[in-house]
């Protein structure tokens, strides 16, 4: 729980209540309830928060931190997907799951096409058989097998992976009630942009015309992949105007001395998927200001 | 519950094709050993006009009794029959009809067949086109 102005919220991690503690506008030290229950007070001279995009937005919220983007630009890396049915057997349950082959051909922005930045293409393996007939329509019965001897061994997915705009209607917010842990629950309010669907179809399109082309003579579009929705980030994005941001560029927070958020959620664009490289660099490069600042 | 009527439900859930791949009970599922089975088994029962109704019709209406109950209660339906693919599809035999191997690749990994000529002449052809992106 951070503490402003002389004002206590919190902020928990999975085990027990940790935040930080803020007097005077400025970040004095961590306020924690450890495993025995009993609450503990740890001063510091800084207090950094790595949260991401759900997490800090919380605690920050919850603390009363004030600032016209926190909470907004909730970004994803939207998918999508197609997957072609091949008549020759493909070998794709072989090897590692993860991406294959990967191509960044249509990923800088091209005004022609009617949106802003580009998309991603992964070639993946193909799903365990298991896997593969869960995602059927109807996953028992003869219909079941006739779709696993089309499709198992002979497909192949084009995953479209897109970047989401920084919209401020997408966002982190606080419920009303508490939570077990006696902290403010979280809302996420998150709707696909019209620009990330215009992204996601002209990406459709591209992976159907590859696959096509490879011999495919079935092509399934899945027009937004379920269960994805990965990489929460932007809630509390960086910049210089505090108007518009809530950290600097060395991840100080506007309105609060000595408290830094270091992870995605100050990232101002969402980026290249996947972001944890990025996200890797920025904690160097924030470590690196944060030693200077102190003299090491 | 009769046998008979288990019997029938698992050959309409998990037919197998009368040759190679083998159909649930000649995978070993038995579907009692299932959570929710007995609540999923009454709704096909129910959709079919009972267990006696369901042991007299043709496939296509015990196919469609099936239907019905997932149509009445799908995520109970799933969560019934999630466990049992996940035993049927994993039977050595049954992987073995469908193309795939029970034998892991560790820890010698897995060959790959040699490349042909063909797929390295088109690679060739890629490698000369050089670099697209921010080239």
């Amino acid at each position: 729980m951070a503490e402003r102005a002389g004002r206590r919220c919190g902020a928990p991690d999975r085990r027990h209540r940790s935040a930080g503690e803020v007097e005077a506008g400025r970040a004095t030290g961590l306020l924690y309830r450890g495993a025995d229950g009993r609450d503990y007070r740890q001063p510091a001279g800084c207090v950094v928060i790595a949260g991401n995009g759900i997490g800090t937005a919380r605690l920050l919220l919850a603390s009363g931190i004030e600032s016209p983007a926190l909470g907004r630009h909730l970004m994803y890396h939207p998918v999508a997907y197609a997957r072609g049915m091949f008549a020759e057997a493909m070998d794709g349950p072989a090897g590692p799951v993860g991406c294959a082959i990967y191509s960044h051909e249509f990923y800088e922005t091209d005004a022609s096409r009617g949106f802003k930045r580009g998309i991603h293409l992964q070639v993946t393996r193909e799903n365990a058989l298991l896997l593969q007939a869960l995602r059927l329509e109807q996953p028992w019965g003869e219909a079941m097998t006739r779709a696993l001897r089309e499709e198992f061994h002979h497909s192949i997915a084009v995953l479209i992976t897109v970047e989401d705009l920084p919209e401020p209607e997408n966002r982190v917010s606080l419920t009303a009630g508490t939570e077990s842990d006696g902290l403010p629950g979280v809302k996420v309010e998150y709707r696909l942009s019209a620009e990330s669907r215009c992204m996601l179809d002209f990406g459709l399109d591209r992976a159907e015309e590859m696959l096509r082309a490879a011999g495919a003579h079935r092509v399934v579009r899945v027009p937004l992949a379920p269960l994805t929705g990965w990489h929460l980030l932007g809630t509390a994005r960086m910049g210089p105007d505090p108007a518009i941001a809530v950290t600097d560029a060395s991840g100080r927070c506007h309105g609060v001395a000595d408290l830094r958020i270091v992870d995605g959620s100050i990232f101002p664009t969402v980026g290249a998927v996947n972001p944890g490289s990025t996200i890797g660099a920025l904690a160097l490069k924030l470590a690196d200001d944060l030693a200077r600042e102190i003299g090491r | 519950m009769s046998p008979a009527f288990l019997d029938a439900v698992l050959a309409a859930l998990l037919p197998g094709d009368g040759t190679r791949l083998p159909g649930g009970a000649a995978a070993g599922i038995d579907l009692l050993a299932y959570d929710a089975a007995a609540s999923v088994l009454d709704l096909i029962a129910a959709a079919a006009g009972g267990e006696a109704a369901f042991l007299s019709a043709l496939p296509a209406a015990r196919h469609a009794a099936l239907a019905a109950a997932e149509a009445r209660s799908p995520e109970q339906f799933r969560r019934f029959l999630q466990p049992i693919l996940a035993d049927y599809l994993e039977t050595p035999a049954v992987l073995a009809a469908f193309g795939g191997s029970a034998t892991p690749p560790q820890p010698g990994g897995r060959a790959l067949a040699e490349m042909d000529r063909q797929t390295l002449a088109a690679l060739e052809r890629v490698r000369a086109r050089g670099k697209r992106w921010r080239g």
